[in-house]
């Protein structure tokens, strides 16, 4: 199980978002680490199949990412996670399953485990409008892994969470870690100091680092001295 | 699994779960028919004696002295017997002043304007019928005195078109048999106003389809999911459709009711020359209602495409103001006379309004020539599947570029 990332660019009008990356991704949880405006977003959406590099190809054990066999192995939680806002948790779920390809039985037996893995059950027919940051986030990662992915892409995903749902949300990535891909895109250097390992670090469209943990020490500091203090370019 | 049945009905749930949809369905239809039925429930009928008829009484009395009439065959027997209340209708012109000829407006006017001579039927004929039932004359000479009128009248239509509409009117049943029909009369009249109501609901139903998914960033889940790209665009495709097809029936559906349930539902087997006397369709009035409604149903689909590929590339709002647009350049008339003139007289928005029971312009394409009606059919169908094939493709390629 590998996804492979050959000399891939992204090019938008005046500014090159990614440039030339190359990386083969094996399972495990990869922390894709960068500030603000390095390229992440544009890596996850690429990775994801709905943004098409302007060159190179990206292929998951030979299937092009722009498939619908690539999409049946895909979870994606977007940085900002979209919703139908008049849509229930459940009702939402459901959806979602069958967008994925799920049959209707497994669809509400499996919203029906995620409603309860993300704790979420009571709250399930209330309409997500209603829903507080936290709970919508807990929704999203539900619908992430609703088919059961090979190659999991959370982009952003603890944004908005307070520190115990943050906590509760990285025991559960790395749990999904174990027999997947997960690649967990974030600026907040915590999220990935004890649940990658691999970490790559993005700046400008390059990666500038691509190894473990002991490689950089202490994480935060070498994050600091590559983005300055404010963890911004 | 593609889930297309799923994702189709949840498609549909989500048009109409929105309360602006429901409302505007309401209100609109309720409006429509309120103005329709408005004849017979505002309106008062004073007579010289002080006496007075409202709108509905007035219209049942018609029907009733109509409907004694209904089934006679139209030739110079039956203007003989009515030819006493046609010289009175012709020589006081006003009717509705006269309280003992009031409801027998239907049952003198529209045999005055028969000519059943040949099968053919002239716009011009009530007033010479009128002039001719005052002057004694048979119905045959009313036909021979509007036949020059007629061959003039032919001049400017192409020979296709004469010997099309020739053979076409051969085919009416002659002698006609006199039928009461005021309820589908009413029903064509008003059926422009049924397209207008459902160019303004498709469009606010629709306007969304797509664009709602960009705007609360569904999109990005929507096309990273196995069924994110043909399916789900399919899906969305025939759910506009059938709401398309569903506010269509609606509409059209009320609105013929309150015409039926006003002016009566007698004639539906009547030739459809009792209300349209110039036309050249050889056609019952159930026929026409009928075509009517294909005709709107297709011109509904087309409302619905057009405002689903207008939501692929733009807003929900632009798509709104861009078919505000749309409507208000369809009353626009062009200043000349050519093929691309006819054609715009095709368009949709206003096309109803153009008397196209009595239009004898035909389009040749070599083959047998196609009738307005029939035309503007294919035309929506062609604009139809452009409008498909174009919001369909766009969204096989669609990508997530929004930050």
């Amino acid at each position: 199980m590998e996804l492979v990332l050959d000399r891939v660019s992204k090019q938008y009008k005046n500014k090159l978002a990614v440039d030339t990356v190359t990386l083969g991704l094996r399972p495990g949880v990869i922390g894709l680490l960068g500030a603000n405006g390095a390229g992440k977003t544009t890596l996850m959406r690429m990775i994801c199949g709905i943004l098409k590099p302007t060159c190179g190809t990206i292929t998951f054990d030979g299937l092009d990412v722009s498939g619908e066999d690539y999409r049946d192995v895909l979870g994606y939680l977007p940085q900002d996670f979209g919703y139908y806002p008049n849509f229930t948790g459940r009702k939402f779920l459901i959806y979602m399953a069958a967008l994925k390809g799920l049959d209707k039985v497994a669809a509400k037996s499996k919203t029906e485990d995620l409603l309860r893995l993300v704790g979420l059950t009571d709250a399930a027919d209330k309409k997500i409008k209603t829903y507080s940051g936290g709970m919508k986030q807990r929704l999203g990662i539900a619908q992430a892994v609703l088919n059961n992915p090979k190659i999991l892409v959370l982009d952003e995903p603890t944004a908005g969470l307070d520190p115990k749902e943050r906590v509760r949300f990285r025991n559960l990535i790395a749990e999904l870690g174990n027999d997947r891909i997960v690649i967990l895109s974030t600026h907040i250097v915590s999220d990935v100091e004890q649940i990658a390992d691999r970490i790559l670090m993005i700046k400008d469209g390059r990666f500038i680092y691509d190894g473990n943990l002991a490689g950089v020490g202490n994480l935060e500091e070498f994050y600091l001295r590559q983005f300055g203090e404010g963890g911004e370019e | 699994m593609n889930n297309i049945g799923t994702l189709y009905l949840a498609e549909i749930k989500k048009v109409f779960s929105k309360k602006s949809v429901w409302l505007t369905l309401i209100i609109g239809t309720a409006l429509v028919c309120m103005a329709i039925a408005s004849n017979a429930f505002f309106e008062t009928y004073d007579y010289p004696d002080g006496s007075k008829m409202s709108g509905l009484q007035f219209y049942k009395l018609e029907s009733e002295e109509c409907s004694k009439l209904s089934g006679r065959t139209i030739d110079d027997e039956f203007l003989n017997e009515v030819r006493g209340t046609i010289t009175d209708f012709a020589l006081k012109k006003d009717y509705l002043t006269e309280k003992q000829l009031a409801g027998l407006n239907k049952s003198i006017e529209k045999p005055a304007r028969m000519d059943t001579e040949d099968g053919f039927i002239y716009q011009n004929t009530p007033m010479v019928a009128l002039d001719s039932a005052a002057e004694q004359l048979g119905i045959s000479d009313c036909w021979y005195f509007l036949q020059d009128t007629l061959d003039d009248n032919q001049n400017v239509l192409t020979v296709t078109a004469k010997e099309f509409n020739k053979s076409f009117a051969d085919g009416i049943d002659t002698p006609m048999v006199y039928t009461y029909q005021q309820g589908y009369d009413i029903f064509i009249e008003s059926a422009w106003i049924c397209v207008w109501l459902l160019f303004l609901l498709i469009t606010l139903s629709l306007a969304g389809i797509f664009a709602y998914d960009r705007q609360t960033k569904m999109d990005a889940l929507i096309v990273s999911s196995r069924n994110g790209r043909r399916p789900i665009a399919t899906a969305k495709v025939l759910a506009g459709f059938t709401v398309a097809v569903i506010e269509t029936l609606v509409v059209f559906g009320a609105v013929l009711a309150v015409c039926i349930g006003i002016y009566s539902g007698q004639g539906w087997n009547g030739p459809i020359q009792m209300f349209v006397p110039g036309t050249a369709w050889n056609a019952t009035a159930g026929q026409i209602v009928s075509t009517y409604l294909v005709i709107i149903m297709v011109m509904g689909i087309l409302f619905a495409s057009a405002t689903m590929m207008l939501s692929r590339f733009c807003g929900g709002a632009q798509t709104l103001g861009i078919q505000m647009g749309v409507l208000m350049l369809g009353f626009f008339n062009l200043p000349f006379k050519n093929l691309l003139s006819r054609l715009w007289d095709l368009r949709p928005t206003t096309f109803l309004t153009m008397g196209i029971l009595s239009n004898e312009d035909r389009f040749s394409f070599g083959l047998a020539g196609l009738n307005c009606v029939e035309m503007a059919i294919v035309l929506y169908l062609i604009a139809t599947i452009a409008c498909m094939a174009v919001t369909v493709a766009s969204y096989m390629k669609y990508q997530v570029k929004n930050t």
